[in-house]
Parts: structure tokens; sequence; C-alpha cells
């Protein structure tokens, strides 16, 4: 149902015909620093990358700073631990064979400076990627290609996906996450909307797509489904706040178990 | 022996007493009108008796009174006040035609014009503005859109640019009972709120309660919007109406038998979406826009006794891009309303009416084609009685029931479409009050209001009721049949109003009101949404309730010149709802999980200053208020400010006079910014930039400052034909205030970070063209 929330936003677009938008100068404080944990486990060999970094005040840099000398393990159900190793990238954790299994749960712990984060990630079962395929629609803007999604939403059991874009090897930046509460057990064609209706965010000819389909689990959704409440900072929410993290222990971010399914194409 | 002279005795006096109260007391009585229809509840103070009564619902009053002379003021909220001299001596009928207090030179004066707001009643918090009066403001997007109008009174905040959402004391928009003629609307705004559901040329005048609210007004926290729409004229026919630059209105009225009964219908279209194709970016002009609406309203006098009035209102906004998607929502309203005179003594007023309030939503991709529909109806009754018991006591009372029935959300699909057809539960409950209520005036000085109201909101089955834990978990969920009680919530509403009067000029007011609100709208965003839910109360789901205390003084001065309202609240809410951080707000079958309750409270300091004689009127009014939140899992469970929190509000409003063929408005407001929530710093997520948030709305948008110019041409006065111009400037001086602050990377340096502001109106002009005949 995000969509519907993106349109309604569009329509406001619509009607401030007079509007206009100006870059402006603003004082804002600087909240004591953070840990932020992005820790990610897939149904692939070598899927498991773990990214730890701080908080930052908003006048730094946007580059990531990676936090050194964290010992971060993933457990399975069996119970067996794995630990990750940093990589040449500071404050990237990597493991070269490490996977998941659907239908497994894992968890996740960190040890950084004397403080420790916990979180634990179902990894859901694989539902078949049918096809991936660019599709014109009308809205606001004129026409537009966009990229649809079809999958079969498996009956009866209560499922939950992200779609990740890249344009050319870029990643679009458009955060896509969707459950099956109005879609359960029906082919669905998932529309992929853009980060910004820009002239720039088009899809031309000769662009190649690559998508990535994942399934998660309802922790992991409500993660990316409350990033539209602020956390990109462009939302007209009337009380943005931070994505609602599934670790424990005080940092934010997420752990996401997932299965990765791939799938290519290029606009004619 | 000692006993029968004392019985003889007591016989002699009481006979000689009535004797004596049959030679030399009259009556005289009479009906109070303004130039629109009897007016209700104005004042009549008869000074050299230290009395003070008021009119009935139909404009009528009635004193006895000896033989000698006498001072009748009369007066309105809203109107200009009266002054007669009257010699009693025979039973006698003295009726008075009231005018609006706007200063209008082509309408003569009758009697000497004395204070216009009533001193001597208890009645607080409470403001009336016609429709005549809203003509002296600078117009806003070419429309005397009278919600916009009350914005600029103390305490009444607007609830964003151009919106037509209203804050007051503190109170979030969902909690003003919006009325038209006695019925309530619940979404009153077109277009996302710049404008209101009102059209301007059906509406007769608003009057709006802050505090005080009598007690046959009840159902919502803050405030009583009681918007009067307009009584067809019962003499002639006539048709006017209006050409502006977003929209055209056409009204028709007049005698359906002359003198006896009357209709008026009033039509409103907007064309938006004509602008839209105006647009140099061709891509825009493929889109719909716009919204109508259609006001009726027909009145019978049924013999000296009776008066039926009938209403019907209908208004639809859509919008639609391209094919692909739709959007529409809209009220509906109707009403009977039956006024009948028992005695001049007793009088009622019964009103059955209708209320429905739909939105649909429509997507048709080719692939998918899905059909979401949701709406709210009202049924109900509504009893008022009117009883002059004596002189000095005047009782209300009566009761209202109304059925509720909610339907969430239906979603329904054809095609090969990726969607289930879906239907939420409905939700059904039976609100029923009874209330009464005394004016009384105690001594010369003193007058007491003292009212009660009893609400039962029984929440109906059929359906799943669910009981949730703190933490959003449903602990149980209980399955009711169809029409089985769930649960009753009963609460008394007491109101306490006093005036004294230091002297001829001034006076003191205090009054103490609860009010309690089972009927409850969650909203996460900024702007008013079509979509925004109506929410009944339900085991979870608690009746929303306030406490207000206020302390007024009133002043005239300079021989009435001027006047000066100084009041001050104090103003508690226990069981406000707001959403959880990341709260999925569509399934409605378990909205219990996504919401969290909490408390508020909200105090300040409102000033008015008016000016109400001569060329040059206006006002000036200034608010000093707090409003804030505690709720436990927002903001670490810590009070923090309500985003209307805002520390500084003025007004300044004048007219002038220039001519009789000219005459000038201008409006300047400025009021603190906003409490938002900005981020305090960020962090690299996914391989961008996400915004950390901490304190809950610790952060405050820009000043917002605004002035608007207005002026009225005259064109052409005659018998039967009148035509006027209107010009507006809105934001003349253009201001660029925020609409919005958004965060980004910036533009030409994707390793930092820039702000955004996002200004919607600068110099925005409109003209108008009105015409009648």
């Amino acid at each position: 149902m995000n969509q519907f929330k993106y349109i309604l936003m569009l329509i406001a677009g619509a009607i401030f015909l007079s509007s206009c938008e100006e870059v402006i100068d603003l004082k804002l404080d600087t909240a004591s620093e953070k840990y932020v944990v992005e820790a990610q486990l897939t149904n692939q060999i070598g899927g498991a990358k773990v990214l730890i970094s701080k908080t930052k005040s908003y006048s730094s840099s946007n580059d990531f700073v990676g936090i050194s000398g964290a010992v971060v393990e993933i457990e399975n159900q069996q119970g067996v631990v794995t630990r990750l190793n940093e990589s040449s990238n500071k404050g990237v954790y990597t493991h070269l064979t490490l996977n998941g299994m659907p239908g497994q749960t894992y968890r996740l712990k960190i040890v950084v400076s004397g403080q420790t984060f916990t979180s634990s990630c179902v990894m859901p079962a694989i539902v078949p990627l049918e096809d991936v395929y660019p599709y014109e629609l009308n809205l606001f803007d004129g026409p537009r290609l966009f990229t649809q999604v079809k999958y079969k939403d498996p009956a009866g059991v209560k499922n939950f996906y992200r779609f990740i874009e890249y344009k050319n090897g870029v990643y679009t930046k458009s955060i896509i996450a969707a459950n099956d509460e109005f879609t359960d057990g029906r082919t669905v064609n998932q529309t992929i909307f853009p980060f910004e209706f820009t002239e720039e965010s088009k899809l031309k000819k000769g662009d190649k797509i690559k998508l990535e389909f994942l399934t998660i689990d309802e922790p992991v959704y409500k993660y990316w489904f409350s990033v539209d409440n602020g956390a990109q900072g462009g939302s007209d929410s009337a009380a943005p706040a931070n994505p609602v993290s599934n670790i424990k222990g005080g940092a934010i971010g997420y752990f996401s178990a997932h299965t990765l399914q791939t799938k290519e194409y290029t606009v004619q | 022996m000692t006993s029968n002279f004392l019985k003889l005795f007591l016989i002699f006096f009481s006979l000689s007493f009535s004797s004596a109260f049959a030679q030399q007391i009259f009556k005289i009585s009479g009906q109070i009108k303004s130039a629109d229809g009897p007016l209700e509840a104005a004042s009549i103070q008869i000074v050299e008796a230290k009395q003070t009564i008021a009119t009935d619902s139909l404009g009528n009053y009635e004193i006895t009174l000896k033989a000698g002379n006498y001072t009748f003021i009369v007066s309105a909220i809203g109107m200009t006040t009266q002054k007669k001299q009257l010699k009693v001596g025979r039973n006698q009928v003295l009726n008075f035609s009231m005018d609006d207090s706007a200063n209008n030179l082509d309408e003569v004066v009758i009697s000497t014009a004395k204070d216009n707001r009533s001193l001597a009643s208890p009645q607080m918090g409470a403001e009336r503005l016609t429709m005549k009066s809203v003509k002296n403001i600078p117009l806003i997007f070419g429309e005397r859109d009278i919600l916009k109008a009350i914005q600029l009174l103390p305490g009444i905040k607007s609830a964003g640019e151009g919106g037509a959402g209203i804050y007051v004391r503190g109170g979030s928009a969902d909690q003003n009972l919006v009325l038209m003629d006695d019925v309530p609307v619940y979404n009153a705004a077109h277009l996302l709120g710049f404008f209101s559901t009102f059209n301007p040329d059906a509406v007769e005048d608003i009057t709006v309660y802050k505090t005080g609210m009598p007690s046959q007004y009840g159902g919502r926290l803050s405030s009583v919007l009681d918007i009067k729409m307009r009584e067809g004229d019962e003499q002639k026919f006539s048709a006017s109406g209006g050409i502006g630059l977003i929209s055209s209105k056409l009204t028709l009225e007049g005698p359906i038998s002359k003198g006896k009964s009357s209709f008026l219908i009033s039509g409103r279209r907007t064309y938006v979406d004509a602008l839209l194709k105006l647009s140099p970016d061709s891509t825009i002009n493929r889109n719909i826009l716009y919204f109508y609406d259609v006001n009726g309203r027909a009145d019978f006098q049924l013999g000296e006794n009776d008066k039926l009035t009938v209403t019907g209102y209908l208004g639809a906004d859509k919008l639609g891009l391209a094919e692909t998607f739709g959007l529409t929502w809209g009220n509906a309203i109707a009403s009977a309303q039956w006024k009948h005179i028992y005695s001049t003594k007793l009088t009622s007023a019964t009103i059955a009416s209708f209320t429905r309030y739909q939105n649909k939503i429509e997507v048709n991709t080719g692939i998918d084609n899905v059909r979401i529909f949701s709406q709210l109806r009202d049924w109900a009754l509504k009893q008022n009685f009117f009883w002059q018991a004596s002189d000095k006591h005047l009782l209300k009372f009566g009761f209202n029931s109304i059925y509720h029935r909610v339907t969430p959300g239906e979603v329904t699909s054809q095609g090969q479409s990726s969607f289930n057809d879906l239907n939420y539960q409905e939700r059904f409950s039976l609100e029923n009050s009874v209330f009464a209520s005394s004016d009384w005036q105690a001594t010369d000085k003193l007058n007491i209001a003292l009212g009660v109201r009893l609400t039962g909101f029984s929440v109906l089955g059929g359906g799943d009721y669910l009981t949730v834990d703190k933490d959003g978990n449903i602990i149980n969920a209980t399955t009711y049949k169809k029409g089985e009680v769930v649960k009753t919530y009963l609460n008394l509403e007491p109101r306490l109003a006093l005036s004294y009067l230091l002297n001829t000029n001034s006076s003191l007011k205090a009054s103490y009101v609860r009010n309690v609100q089972n009927m409850h709208m969650i909203s996460n965003s900024t702007s008013s949404r079509p979509s925004d839910k109506w929410l009944p109360s339900s085991l979870m789901v608690k009746p929303e309730i306030s406490d207000q205390v206020a302390l007024g003084y009133y002043r005239n001065l300079l021989d009435n010149a001027f006047e000066l309202n100084v009041e001050s609240y104090y103003k508690t809410m226990d069981n406000q709802i707001d959403y959880r951080d990341g709260a999925e707000t569509f399934n409605s079958d378990n909205i219990e999980t996504q919401i969290l309750y909490g408390k508020g409270r909200a105090y300040g300091l409102e000033l008015l200053f008016k000016k109400k004689k001569g060329d040059f009127t206006g006002w000036l009014s200034y608010t000093l208020s707090k409003t804030e939140r505690q709720i436990d899992g927002i903001n670490s469970g810590n009070w923090y400010n309500a985003r209307q929190d805002r520390t500084h509000e003025l007004a300044l409003v004048g007219s002038y006079q220039l001519s009789e063929k000219w005459s000038l408005s201008a409006s300047w407001i400025y009021y603190t910014g906003d409490a938002i929530t900005f981020p305090s710093g960020k962090y690299n997520i996914d391989g961008q930039v996400f915004f950390y948030y901490t304190d809950r709305n610790a952060y405050r948008m820009p000043s917002y400052h605004r002035l608007d110019l207005g002026a009225n041409l005259q064109l052409k006065k005659r018998k039967n034909y009148s035509s006027e111009l209107s010009f507006s400037l809105y934001n003349a001086y253009g201001r660029k205030n925020a609409y919005s602050i958004t965060f980004r990377e910036a533009e030409n340096d994707p390793t930092k970070t820039e702000v955004v502001r996002t200004t919607l109106f600068q110099f925005l002009p409109s003209i108008s063209y009105n015409f009648k005949f």
C-alpha cells in the first residue's frame, strides 16, 4: 500500500504550482554518538556482511566512516557461531563462505568498545521471482517507464519483500518494501517507483536495469517500511522518527537475514 | 384565636398583593431579528428593572414589568447593540432589528450603537462572525472563507499555510465540532485544506466556542464551530453569484409561498484543473483536480407556532492522474428541523439528520485495477427545549442520539489484479446524551450559567474487538454478535460559567467546562488528507476527556468605540491518541496495535482589542500559549511540545471605508514557527545518508508572517441590481514562509547535506466579480 501514500504526495506537488524550493542555512544540534549497524546475511555463499559506523554531525561528510576492532558473530539455529572478519574496508565485516538457509533463525552479536548489540532474524522461504520488465504508466509527470516485478505470493502465510533497483550499476536509492496484506496468494506485479520523480530518474533506452528481489521477515519489513517516516529527510510526516530497529542494546540500524534473487533487463 | 387572626391577615395580605400585581404589571414581548432571521440567545437588559433575559430559538422574548420608564439594551454576539427607552403602561410588543457590527455605510443605524458584547452574559470564549463582517477582511484564494476568517481571532490557529484546518487552544484539528445547521461535518476541507466545505454565499454566520460551550453541544474536545446557513428570502426572488479565478458560484433564492416559505439553492465549482491545463509543464495538463458543492435549504412557516426547515448539502473533490489514479471524497448532509412554540415560555427545536463522509481511491495501471472505499455515516436525532422559567431564569434541556456506522475500508479489484478483495470490519456505535442548563441572574451583577451533559457511548458488535498490551501485542480478540453491546462509556460533563459586572463598562467572567470525545481521528501527516481515518471509541480506545478553566476580563472603552477582552485558560486532555513509530495505518482491524495513548495540557493568555466605530475599524489579537503532550512510547515518555505549540501569535486586521464605492482592507499575521522534529545527526545505511532523530518536536520552524491586502469596488448599486469587484493580494510582501523543510544530499556536492525550504505562495493575487439581482 506504500505506493498510494507516494501518489498522494505527488498530488500535493501538483496543486502547489506556485511553490518554490530554496536551499537555506539551518543550525542543527549534534546528538551524542550512537553506533549504527547494518547487518545482512543472504542465502548465497559469502553473503554475510556487517557494517559498523557511528552517527555524526549534520555538517560532516556523507562518507561512510567504519569502526574497526569489533567482534562480530553470527550464530545459526544449531548454535554454530561464525565470526566475521574485518575486510580491507574499515568497519566492514565479512566472511568468505558463510550463508544462511531459508526457514532458519540467525542471531547476531556485536561487541565493540565494551558495548554489546544483539539481534535475531528469520530467513524466510524463497518465493520464486518470475519476471522483471519495464511498463509504461501515466502519473503526474506524464508517461514514464517503471520497472515491474512479477512473483506469485504463497497463499495462507505472511510474506514480506524488499526490492532493490540498480540503473547502469548504480543503486537508485528507492526503498520499496511490501507485505501481502492485500495480495495473499495472488500473482503480484509490483511497481518500482523512483526515489524522486525527476527527469534524471526516468528509465531511458539502453539503460541496464538490475533488480534484487528479497524475501524478508516482519521486523525487517517494519524497518524498511518505517524508513518512509523521515529517515531519508524528505517526508511530510508530522513526526519524523528513526526507522524501527530490530537491534537490541542501543544501536540503530538493522539485521536482515534474507533470500536474494536477481534479474536484469535492458530498456529497449 | 390568634391563629385565625394570622390566617385572615395572610389572606388579606395576599389578596391585596395580587390585586396590586394585577393592576400594575404589564407584559412586554417581542422578537429580535437580524437582517437574515430571528436571533437566538440575544440578550435583553432592562436597566431599571436590573434584569437580563435571553431570546429563545425563534428569537422571542417576554418579560413582565411594572408601569414606569425603562431602558432596554439589546445585544447579541457580533451585532451592534441597541438601546431603547420605553414607557410601560400597557401590554406591548416591542421588536428589534439588529445590525451586524461590521461597519456598513449603506445601512442606516436605527438606534444608538452601544457595546456589542454582552458584558453581563456569563458566556465567554465565544465569537460570532457574520459573512458581512468577513467582507472587511482580504480574500484568500479569491474566497471569503469563514473558516479562514476565524483564524484571525485569538486562540484559533491555522493548521498550516492556506489550510482550513484549525487548532483551538491546544486541541488538534479533529477536536473541533464543525456543525452545518446543527449537523456535524466530518471533513470540512476541500483540496487538502486550501478551501473549506462552506460556500461563502450559502453561509449566514459562524459562532465559535473556545470554552464554556453551552451544554447542548458535545462530542469534541476543543471547540464548537457552529455554522448557520442562510435562509432564502421569503419576499422576492433573487439570483446572486460570483466569478473568481479559482471558482465560480451561483445562488438562487426566493419565496415558495410569499411571506410563508422560502428556498435557497447555492452551487460552487472550482476550475483548478483549468489552471493545470495552462501549466507550461505539458505533462501536468492531463490531470483532473476540482471540487464542487451544492447547498439547498427550504423554510416553511406552518402557522403561528411551527416552522419547518429542510437542508441538504452535497460536495465532493476529485483528483485524477491521467487514467491511472483517481481519488474522490466528499460529504453529504441532510436534515429536517422543526421548531415549535408551546407557549410564550416554552419552545422546542427537533432535528433529524444524516451525515456521511466518503473516500474512494481507484488505481488502474492496466495490470492492476483496484478500488478502495471507506465511509462514515451518522444518523442523529436532537431535541432542544427552551423554557423561560421566570424573568431571571432560562432553562435549556434536551437529548441527542447518534448512531455511527464506520466502514473503514473495502478493497475490490477486477481482472488479473495483484489484489484480493478485502473488507475491514464495520464499526457500529450509539452515542446518547442528555443535557440541561440554566441561565440564572443571581443578583444585579452576578449571572450564573450552570450546565450538565451526560454522554453514554455504546460500542456495538458485530465483529472482533481486541485487547492489546502496552507493547502493541494482541492479548485477546472477542467476537461480538451484531447489535451486542461491547462496552458503554458513561461520562458526565459539568459546565459552569459566571459573570460579574464590575461597572457599566466592564465585567469579569470565569468558567469551567468538561468535554468528551468518542469519535477520534489520528493523522500522521502535516496536511489534511482525505484518507485520514475516524475511529470510534473501542475496548482499547477510550473517550478523550478535556477539562478547561478560564478567566476573563471584558471592557468597553471611550464610549464603546473600543473593546478589550482578555482571557486566560488552562486545559488538560486525557486519553490522547498518537501512532507508534512506524505504524501501519491502513489495516483498521488491528489499528489498536499501532496506537499509543497519553495526555496533553495547554495554557495561554488571549487578548483582543477592537475598534468598532468610524471609517476605520479593525482589531488586534494576540495569543501567548503553550501546548504539550505526554505519551508513553514517544520522546522517552517525557512531555514534549505539540506540533501546534506556537508561543506567540499576532493578528492585526483593519478595514477602511475610503468612499462610498471603495473599501480597503489589510491583515497582517505573525506567529512563532511550529514545534517540529528535525534531525540531530546523520549516518550511513544502504549506501545513502539517513537522518538521525532524537527528541520529538524539539526544533522550531522559522517564524511565519504575512500581509494580505484587499479592496472592494462597488460597481452598480440599484434597487434591482448590484455588483462589485473584489481584489486581493495574498502575501503582499512575498515573505518566503516555510511550508516544509526537508534534508537531502547536496545537489552539487553529494558528500554534503543541504536543507531545503519549500514555500507555497508568494504574491498570490486574486480578483472576483460578484453580482446580485
